[in-house]
């Protein structure tokens, strides 16, 4: 049960699942030209119009507590479903509502907002509400007790209003105020008192925890950054951006890893094949969707894993296994199309991008190059194919998937497997080794993997990429650590039986957490950064989440 | 038409084809060519994905000349050539003996080669290239020689260059090269002579050319030159454009900003079909909860929310009612389009209310007006301003006849009125005597904008007194009327700026085209005729630019215009800068109306 957990606002912004609306702590303004201290802010997409000529600080709106005209000296403190700020003369509390508005209460204590404008941007007195628009950024601003005043001017000759001052000014010493994002009627009514919101969302976050795997204690935070990036996306389907902050959109080969820590099969499902209405008709799955573009290149994605996972899980049921069926048989066609030159046997990465990481040593000799990793992905595919068809009652798809994801196999071992170790290869057939951790991606493959490549690649992974208090490098003998991949080789531990080494592994990233909380990417050597929204992104926060609960 | 010693070159107009996602320019400070394309929406001064041109022969660069028409661009050099037609269907074809080289140059150079995420050559002997938001290409060898040079650098994760090769293996090589933003289908196989391209892009151009009426003799190159300029920005229903739209330009706005379809539309006057078809095309985009139409279409469609931009439909149907007839409309388009323009009709009237009572509308922000730094908006928002009320009013007379041609007989009847009652009060509470007025709160605005006669859009329907007025008013050459045309703040106001200004201060296409049609509609022919020829000269010596300097001095001071040079004379990423669709059909409609109405009186 999480209640009243603390939040650290400096590193995750409070928010709430499916509200525009945040609020996050900077500490490091003057890398932005801006000030320290808590910001307003809105999970929306920027679209900066022809160009950078038009930039300006995203949607960010000042929070500074005024007594009077003065501001005061305040401290803050926040949970999961509060924030609280104190002043010797007064009180603010801040909280959302079931609506997604965020609602907020002071005591004797005003509250001034301030913001840069840019070019489009208004800052306008709307009846007795305002209306914020910052980039594709809306702030609906009601005053339920209390008013609001607006002092902002078009400037002629700079094109745009003038950074507003917004006031908040209590009326007999009381403030009541809700935040709305776009999606604000005026004629919507206010449900349940502040403390009934703040008693529905901490309810909101329990129930959402109930669907995910069980993990220890002490990782509340992850399983928060995930519930607050469940968010209207193209106001028609909920999905998970790849940075509630930043970058406000969904990425594909994130989706497959967002599902692996959900219980519930119904919203694994969803997170499986949520970019099926995006694929094109040749079936290639885009690298990224936003608010109005998708990016159709495409990197080596993990769905047949996540695909496999979800069948251990529980019932999946049929309408769902259906649909995985057939995005799984897109993006297997896709790829037996364009991607190999036996027949769907073996593939290469056409681009050094498609691998997923420029820098990677697998692609150190060019492209087109067949790799351990991406191997491993399409036999994973075939033999979630082959499960799903099974599934849905077409035994002969079943036993045509089996036996292809059976001859993509040989080939892994047949022909990357050498001198114990896993290597890449050329579309020439020209071999080569690799430092990267992606050579041990077979562990993946599970029981599916003979004991002694899987007994190899444990021992590699814990004496060559492993770190302790740090997690597995990316590259053997460098610092850089990706959180998704380290998690996917700590599961793909646990799921080839290696529970030991799985641990190491989960136990060395769990301390790393605990000092310095979650980031997807991080230095085994140097401390990160500590800035909200350089951490607890969800695709990692699910990653590990679906890693640490395998071992225990 | 264009090239390096004709009248003008490529450094200002961007050289397009209707349909073509390609298109090519002339790099202002090493003037080579540079080819890109517009889909991913980038400015050239932001976008990594541009090539420079260069020829090569035995092994060194070769310095070229170049000349441009609708059918083909051609570069020259001493020892050979170099030839490059656009065509409709995403790809452009290459010919040549000199060698081509397409080289990947960003135009912020920090960025290297980040454009190309990656060449990979297939099977067939194609290259195919990823270049991340700026989509695909595919390069096909059809005579001679091709190659790609990308050497790939792990430690900067790009490639250290990226160039394609044509050349010639002993005679004529020729290739294709194809873009596509989501996938390549099935390439064809075959492919019509290089001639046959290059014919049929003059025949389309040709064929073009018969959606608009003639102009007086001496404006022909001139609207050829506009007639062309639109031509070449005209895109085809691909992406989020569910019908062809037209651009502002190519190189910076690269959106079909919403106003200006209908701009167009009304200079499309010898093709009423295609008139309607381009004031509707906004209309395929609205937003179906708010009834807003978006402030424009990119590749990526409309989107939701934003500024809108004015009901400026409102005179294009005016217009072309007035052009084409009541019924130009058929019951059918009629019944379509009624709703449409009702919703839109309506999110003025419930979102823009001034909060009377009545059909007064405020806006919210000067991009609402279209006219981003007029000084009625001085004294900020909400501001009842006139020249959107005009729109307003002309939008219920427009519903009126819509509902009319789809039988709705008791709704017509009602939007005449309505039309009828806000124009009554426009004339009566926003006219001061000598010109319209803003008013915020209530306030009448201190303005010298020459926006505040724009209501003479409503032509004959004001009172003759006012027409006087404004007439004289627009007329006059100490405030208004430049050597140019129409200033767009008083040259005796303050606020008069020539630099990095819109309208306050320039003379601008659109303005000047409203303000003559407003007053050759409200029966000033010559006056309108004289402001006309005053802003289409200027066109015919500069080339199809949006707005001109009056003066490279303040009137008013005597002070040297400041920031003119910085503004008028290097690429500036903004209006000023680059030939312009909205001027082009601005220009068409005084060449071809407003100018041979007023010769009707002589």
């Amino acid at each position: 049960m999480i209640k009243d957990y603390p939040l650290d606002i400096t590193r995750v912004p409070f928010s709430r699942r499916t509200a525009g609306c945040m609020i996050f702590c900077e500490e490091n303004g003057a890398q932005l030209d801006a000030d320290n201290g808590l910001y307003l802010s809105q999970n929306v997409e920027s679209v900066l119009m022809g160009g950078a000529q038009f930039l300006r600080n995203k949607n960010y709106l000042l929070i500074t507590p005024v007594l009077g005209a003065e501001p005061v000296e305040y401290t803050y403190s926040a949970t999961m479903s509060k924030i609280t700020i104190k002043a010797d003369a007064g009180i603010i509390e801040i909280t959302f509502d079931r609506d997604r508005g965020m609602r907020i209460k002071a005591d004797k204590l005003g509250i001034r907002l301030t913001a840069k404008m840019g070019f489009g941007d208004v800052a306008a007195l709307n009846g007795t509400a305002a209306k914020i628009e910052m980039d594709t950024g809306v702030f609906n601003i009601v005053p339920k007790v209390g008013t609001i005043t607006v002092d902002s001017h078009y400037d002629l000759l700079m094109y745009r209003y003038s950074d507003p001052v917004i006031e908040l000014i209590p009326d007999d010493g009381k403030l009541e105020v809700t935040v709305y994002d776009r999606t604000y009627d005026p004629g919507m009514e206010q449900t349940g008192t502040f403390e009934e919101c703040v008693a529905a969302m901490e309810e909101d976050l329990n129930a959402f925890a109930d669907i995910l795997v069980d993990v220890p204690d002490g990782l509340e935070t992850l399983i928060y950054g995930l519930w607050i990036a469940e968010k209207p996306f193209r106001e028609t389907i909920d999905m998970y951006p790849s940075n509630v902050v930043t970058a406000v959109y969904p990425i594909a080969k994130e989706q497959p890893i967002l599902a692996l820590p959900f219980k519930c099969t119904k919203k694994a499902a969803e997170l499986i094949t949520n970019f099926g209405e995006y694929t094109t008709k040749q079936g290639l799955v885009p690298e990224y969707v936003k608010r109005s573009m998708e990016l159709f290149q495409t990197v080596g994605m993990d769905y047949g894993y996540a695909a496999l996972d979800l069948l251990d899980k529980g019932d999946v049921s049929g309408e769902d296994a259906a649909k995985i069926y057939d995005f799984l048989a897109t993006v297997n066609r896709w790829w037996t199309n364009n991607r190999t030159n036996d027949g769907g046997i073996s593939f290469f990465y056409a681009y050094n991008f498609e691998c997923g990481n420029l820098k990677s040593s697998t692609i150190k000799m060019g492209t087109p190059a067949i790799t351990p990793d991406l191997m491993t992905r399409m036999i994973l595919l075939a033999q979630a194919l082959a499960a799903y068809a099974e599934k849905i009652g077409a035994e002969s798809a079943a036993a045509v998937w089996k036996e292809t994801a059976d001859a993509r196999y040989r080939f892994l071992m047949e022909k990357l497997w050498k001198d114990g170790k896993f290597v890449c290869m050329l579309a020439d057939g020209t071999e080569y080794e690799s430092d990267s951790v992606m050579c041990c991606a077979p562990i993946m493959l599970g029981k599916t993997l003979c004991a002694d490549a899987a007994k190899a690649v444990a021992d590699t992974v814990v004496n060559k990429f492993l770190v302790p208090g740090k997690g597995i490098t990316v590259e053997a003998g460098e610092e850089d650590i990706d959180t998704v991949t380290m998690s996917l080789i700590i599961s793909g531990l646990a799921d080839a039986g290696f529970a030991a080494e799985a641990k190491a592994a989960a136990d060395a990233v769990m301390e790393f957490i605990a000092e310095n909380g979650l980031y997807a990417e991080y230095s085994a050597v140097t401390a990160p950064e500590k800035r909200c929204a350089a951490l607890y992104q969800p695709v990692a926060c699910a990653a590990v989440l679906a890693a640490v609960s395998k071992t225990l | 038409m264009f090239g390096t010693h004709e009248k003008f070159n490529l450094q200002r107009p961007a050289y397009g084809r209707e349909g073509s996602g390609f298109f090519l320019y002339e790099d202002f400070y090493n003037h080579l060519l540079r080819l890109t394309c517009y889909k991913s929406g980038e400015m050239i001064s932001r976008s990594g994905f541009q090539f420079d041109l260069k020829l090569f022969a035995d092994g060194q660069e070769q310095e070229y000349t170049y000349f441009a028409d609708e059918g083909s661009l051609r570069l020259d050099c001493d020892k050979g050539y170099a030839e490059i037609a656009l065509t409709a269907e995403d790809h452009l074809r290459i010919r040549g003996t000199a060698s081509l080289h397409l080289c990947l140059r960003p135009a912020i150079p920090e960025e290297g080669t980040s454009a190309c995420r990656g060449v990979y050559q297939m099977a067939n002997g194609d290259w195919e290239g990823a270049f991340g938001k700026f989509g695909m290409l595919r390069l096909r060898k059809l005579a001679g020689d091709m190659k790609v040079v990308a050497p790939w650098n792990s430690e900067k994760g790009m490639y250290d260059e990226v160039t394609f090769v044509f050349e010639s293996d002993g005679g004529v090589y020729e290739a294709a090269v194809f873009e596509d933003m989501t996938e390549f289908t099935q390439l064809p196989d075959t492919f019509d002579a290089f001639d046959d391209v290059v014919a049929n892009n003059k025949k389309c151009f040709a064929e073009f050319k018969k959606n608009y009426r003639n102009v007086p003799d001496e404006y022909k190159e001139t609207a050829n030159y506009c007639m062309w300029q639109i031509w070449s920005h005209k895109c085809k229903a691909v992406g989020g454009f569910k019908e062809p739209m037209i651009f502002m330009h190519l190189h910076w706005m690269i959106i079909a900003v919403s106003w200006q379809q209908t701009y167009n539309a009304m200079a499309t006057l010898n093709n009423a079909k295609e008139a309607k078809r381009l004031i509707g095309t906004m209309f395929e985009h609205q937003d179906p909860d708010t009834g807003a139409l978006p402030f424009g279409v990119s590749y990526y469609g409309g989107g939701k929310g934003g500024t809108p931009q004015p009901p400026f439909q409102g005179l294009g149907f005016a217009f072309l009612f007035d052009q084409f007839g009541d019924d130009l409309f058929t019951y059918d388009e009629a019944v379509k389009l009624y709703p449409k323009v009702k919703k839109w009709v309506e999110f003025w009237l419930t979102n823009r209310s001034a909060g009377r009572g009545d059909d007064v509308t405020a806006i919210l922000s000067s991009h609402e007006s279209g006219w981003d730094d007029a000084s009625i908006f001085n004294d900020g928002f909400p501001a009842a301003n006139p020249d959107v009320m005009s729109f307003i009013i002309l939008c219920m007379e427009a519903l009126s006849k819509l509902a009319k041609s789809s039988h709705q007989y008791a709704a017509s009847e009602e939007w005449a009125s309505r039309s009828k009652k806000l124009l009554d009060t426009l004339v009566n509470e926003f006219w001061d005597g000598e010109k319209f007025i803003t008013r915020v709160n209530g306030k009448p605005v201190e303005s010298m904008s020459a926006v505040c006669y724009e209501p003479i859009i409503l032509g004959k329907r004001l009172p003759q007194h006012i027409i006087d007025t404004v007439a004289e008013k627009l007329t006059d050459e100490k405030t208004f009327l430049s050597p140019y045309g129409i200033t767009g703040e008083s040259m005796m106001s303050p606020l008069s700026g020539y630099g990095n200004r819109f309208i306050l201060g320039r003379c601008v296409a659109p303005l000047n085209m409203l303000l003559s049609l407003g007053l050759c509609l409200a029966g000033k022919k010559k006056e309108a005729e004289k402001i006309a020829r005053r802003f289409c000269d200027r066109i015919k010596e500069k080339g199809v630019i949006l707005g001109f300097a009056p003066y490279d001095y303040y009137p008013l001071t005597g002070e040297k215009v400041p920031d003119l040079v910085d503004f008028e004379d290097v690429p500036v990423p903004s209006d000023g800068w680059p030939w312009s669709g909205w001027s082009a059909c601005n220009t068409m409609i005084m060449l071809s109306h407003v100018i041979p109405e007023g010769m009707k009186e002589e």
